[in-house]
């Protein structure tokens, strides 16, 4: 008896097993519901010259898809937005080639390799800025694991301003690009030992240029945090020419103070002689941040100067036996060297790493935006400073704007 | 026994369970997968948008907002084209009143369903978009990605809805030929004339036996509230556009107003009538208030002045005012009218009066006003006057010395149909007509 039921309950087991096998064997995976066609681009369309030349130039060698149509989806949805214009999308498109894509392919040994391995596999275009109302900010780029470049503001792309040019993009750029690498191998723990404790992630923004230089950092940005820092110390040395990049150094190897609720009466007696030139200016420093008014006149300014030894109220300069300003250093923090130290870092772990030599990585980009003569050496204007490669017209009447959009309008019919 | 009675039917029943679940098939509600519908859809509703051979006029209000400029209305024309392209133009406010026309790119994207996404900057819809335009940060606030609700081959118009704010936003074909200036300009130009800025006057919805009071309809975002009801407590926005079509002018709420316990939305302009209907609706329309019910409400605080020219009043009432000159200026002081004026409307239980107040300049520069008070009776659409009577001495006395100014008093005594010398809603110049053909002008002026 005992026996029999086993058999039957096996035989039950056995056809819901048979039945369960043959309920499942109905689910045959189909072609893909999503239409997968590798479509031809269509020369009839008014955006086939920058399709074409994204194809050929970002997407065919290195995988790269630069979305000039903005979709907002991609975009951060809390912040208002809007596409970039079609022709400033073909300016930053050839822009982006020519000062990044170029530089980065001939500046490395196999670049192209590199480029493909690290290169974003999206450049995201957005027109205007993202401005934060709350707090008062602007975000210039984003870059998202490694594969993705958000750029804002293009619509006031302008290659007649080299310098706001790299402040907005090309900076952006180098910066995105290089939390790219950093994301590949990691920045030696030396270097957030540096300012650590320095940093400030909440307030960075109210922290005066000229102050985050005297603290070692190359920005106030920078000042944010140490993964910022490590990628600021980057893109500010590619971008920024020797003359800025020296000032710069120049300035980071004082202390600098932002001092508020300066009196009127003190500042506009120092403005006179500042004026007069019986004033030495670096002795005090003159540059005023902010202002408040009782009734219609100034009360009070808000200033930013060097930290050097005063008087009893902080205010005039105490100088040493012989005259001289005695310049302070109060926080220990020596600027400039502190800034040589990260860059001294950065360098060796881009060599290290990446095989990359960050010295041919800025002269690439230097002899691309500023004009230089058949030797290679930099030319520069009456006043002395760098004369804008891209929009200098040339003997033939030319740009290398000019030339750099030819390589999109090839391709219209 | 008992125990070989339970396993058969367990077993039977794990038998019966498992062909059951294998014989129940769900058929499928759509005959292909969401990812190829709505590649087709894409490509239809694609051909769709770019189809219209004169392009579409959008009616487009940045948000649900009812503060101007963000809840306002623009109209922005756009041709839509098959390689990608999208030719706009619009003129409004936030332009400065000039034209603007750009040309970008537009394309429907799989999104939450079909999206008409306007890709690329144009100076158009992208400057209600931009955050770097009026607010930092916020701009007008207005969509350029729309959800496709309505499109279809052919239609007249199509619906969409914007992805980020919501707001409808209706297109509608113009004609093959259609020039964007022109048209803007034609819309611009009616609502000048019949809703200029400067007109004086309010405005009536009537739907049924309701009646609603329409201020500020000249801003695009009036307040419609009863008409007996108080213009702050019952305050009541309602941001509207105007659109030309081959069959008028339309009117179209940006939302339907919900009154009377309907709801209304779009009225077609009828010159005849000088009102905006809504069409399948008898009852409703949009008016001017009553000429008549203006004329003498306006007339309790301001004046209606005569216009003192042959082209703006009758031959015969031109001839007596004439005469009043000659008259006047036989006196040794040479009187001659500098103006004339209705004002001064009273009406109480027994007895309803309108005052026209006659002001004479002498050769010594010195002037002199005097009033004559006439007895008033309104009805049909009509008003009456009649027995002018002098207010004081004074007028009794300038009766006596010009005689012709009582023939111009009695001339004027008489039964006149009232209205808007251009249209109804604009009532800063009203024609008094008289079923003999006498008629006077006169112009809105505050006192």
């Amino acid at each position: 008896m005992r026996k029999t039921v086993y058999k039957i309950l096996a035989l039950g087991l056995c056809m819901t097993a048979c039945a369960l096998s043959g309920s499942c064997s109905k689910d045959e995976l189909g072609p893909s519901i999503f239409d997968a066609t590798e479509y031809p681009l269509d020369p009839n369309s008014i955006t086939f010259p920058l399709d074409t030349f994204c194809k050929k130039n970002f997407l065919e060698p290195y995988n790269l898809k630069y979305i000039y149509r903005m979709e907002d989806t991609g975009s951060d949805m809390s912040y208002n937005l809007v596409p970039c214009s079609y022709d400033q999308s073909v300016t930053l498109a050839v822009l982006c080639k020519y000062l990044w894509y170029d530089v980065y392919h001939d500046s490395i040994e196999n670049g192209e390799l590199f480029l493909k391995k690290y290169s974003p596999r999206i450049i995201h275009v957005i027109g205007s800025p993202a401005f934060n109302p709350a707090q008062g900010t602007e975000v210039l780029g984003t870059a998202e694991g490694g594969l993705k470049i958000t750029l804002y503001n293009a619509n006031n792309l302008s290659p007649d301003n080299i310098d706001y040019m790299n402040e907005y993009f090309f900076k952006t750029m180098h910066h995105e690009f290089s939390h790219i690498l950093n994301q590949n191998a990691n920045r030696p723990n030396e270097f957030d030992r540096i300012s650590n404790g320095k940093y400030n992630a909440v307030n960075w923004n109210d922290t005066e240029e000229l102050v985050a230089l005297g603290q070692g950092f190359v920005s106030p940005y920078a000042s944010s945090q140490a993964r910022e820092d490590w990628v600021e110390v980057i893109s500010n040395y590619i971008v920024k020419d020797t003359i800025t990049w020296n000032e710069m150094m120049e300035n980071a190897s004082f202390q600098w103070e932002y001092v508020k609720d300066v009196d009127a009466v003190y500042w506009d007696k120092l403005d006179k002689k500042v004026k007069n030139g019986t004033a030495d200016r670096d002795s005090v420093g003159f540059f005023v941040r902010g202002t408040s008014t009782s009734g219609d006149e100034t009360s009070t300014y808000g200033i930013v100067r060097k930290v050097i030894q005063r008087d009893d109220d902080n205010k005039y300069a105490v100088p040493d036996a012989d005259g001289n300003i005695i310049y302070l250093h109060t926080s220990g923090i020596v600027g400039d060297e502190v800034i040589r130290q990260k860059l001294d870092m950065v360098r060796t772990w881009l060599a290290e790493y990446f095989d990359m030599d960050l010295e041919k990585i800025r002269m690439g980009v230097q002899r691309r935006q500023w004009l230089t003569d058949s030797n290679g050496d930099f030319v520069f204007d009456s006043d002395g400073k760098f004369i804008n490669n891209l929009t200098y017209v040339r003997a033939d009447g030319t740009s290398v704007m000019d030339s750099l959009r030819q390589e999109v309008l090839k391709f219209s019919k | 026994m008992r125990r070989y009675d339970i396993f058969t039917f367990f077993a039977a029943g794990i038998l019966a369970l498992s062909v059951t679940g294998c014989s129940i098939g769900v058929d499928d509600i759509f005959d292909r997968s969401a990812a190829e519908r709505i590649n087709d859809a894409v490509v239809e509703y694609s051909q769709v948008v770019s189809s219209s051979a004169g392009g579409w006029v959008m009616e487009y209000y940045p948000t649900n907002g009812l503060e101007s400029p963000t809840g306002s209305g623009y109209l922005i024309m756009a041709d839509i084209r098959p390689d990608g392209s999208v030719a706009m133009a619009m003129d409004n406010e936030i332009t400065g009143g000039t034209l603007v026309a750009d040309t970008s790119m537009w394309n429907v994207i799989r999104d939450n369903g079909p999206v008409l996404s306007f890709s690329t900057y144009n100076k158009c819809i992208h400057t209600f978009c931009d955050p770097a335009i009026y607010e930092t940060g916020l701009g007008y606030e207005g969509d350029y990605e729309f959800l496709i609700i309505n499109m279809e081959e052919n239609a007249p118009q199509a619906m969409l809805k914007g992805k980020k704010r919501g707001v409808y936003v209706r297109m509608s074909r113009v004609p093959e030929g259609t020039v964007f200036a022109d048209y803007l300009e034609d819309v611009a130009h009616f609502q000048d004339s019949v809703m200029p800025v400067k007109a004086v006057n309010y405005n009536l919805l009537h739907i049924g036996d309701s009646l609603f009071r329409i201020e500020n309809i000249s801003s695009g975002i009036p307040n419609i509230y009863p008409y007996d009801g108080d213009a702050i407590a019952d305050e009541s926005l309602h941001p509207f556009l105007v659109t030309a079509h081959s069959d008028g002018y339309h009117l179209r709420f940006r939302s339907p107003i919900e009154k009377a316990g309907g709801q209304v939305q779009e009225f077609v302009y009828d010159e005849s009538q000088g009102a905006f209907l809504c069409p399948d609706k008898g009852d409703v329309k949009l008016t001017g208030p009553d000429p008549v019910t203006f004329f003498a409400e306006s007339a309790v605080r301001h004046f209606w002045t005569c216009t003192l020219k042959s082209a703006s009043m009758s031959s015969d009432l031109f001839e007596k005012y004439n005469a009043i000159n000659t008259d006047g200026g036989k006196l040794k002081d040479k009187y001659s009218v500098k103006s004339m004026q209705f004002s001064s409307f009273l009406k109480s239980d027994d007895a309803v009066s309108l005052s026209l107040d006659i002001t004479f300049t002498t050769s010594k520069k010195k002037t002199a006003t005097v009033s004559y008070v006439y007895d008033v009776a309104m009805s049909d659409g009509r008003m009456t006057l009649s027995a002018p009577q002098p207010k004081d001495n004074t007028a009794a006395n300038v009766l006596s010395s010009i005689p012709s100014v009582t023939q111009f008093l009695e001339a004027v005594s008489d039964s006149y149909m009232i209205g808007g010398t251009v249209s109804n809603f604009c009532m800063n110049e009203l024609l008094l007509k008289s079923e003999s053909g006498k008629f006077i002008t006169v112009k809105y002026s505050e006192k």
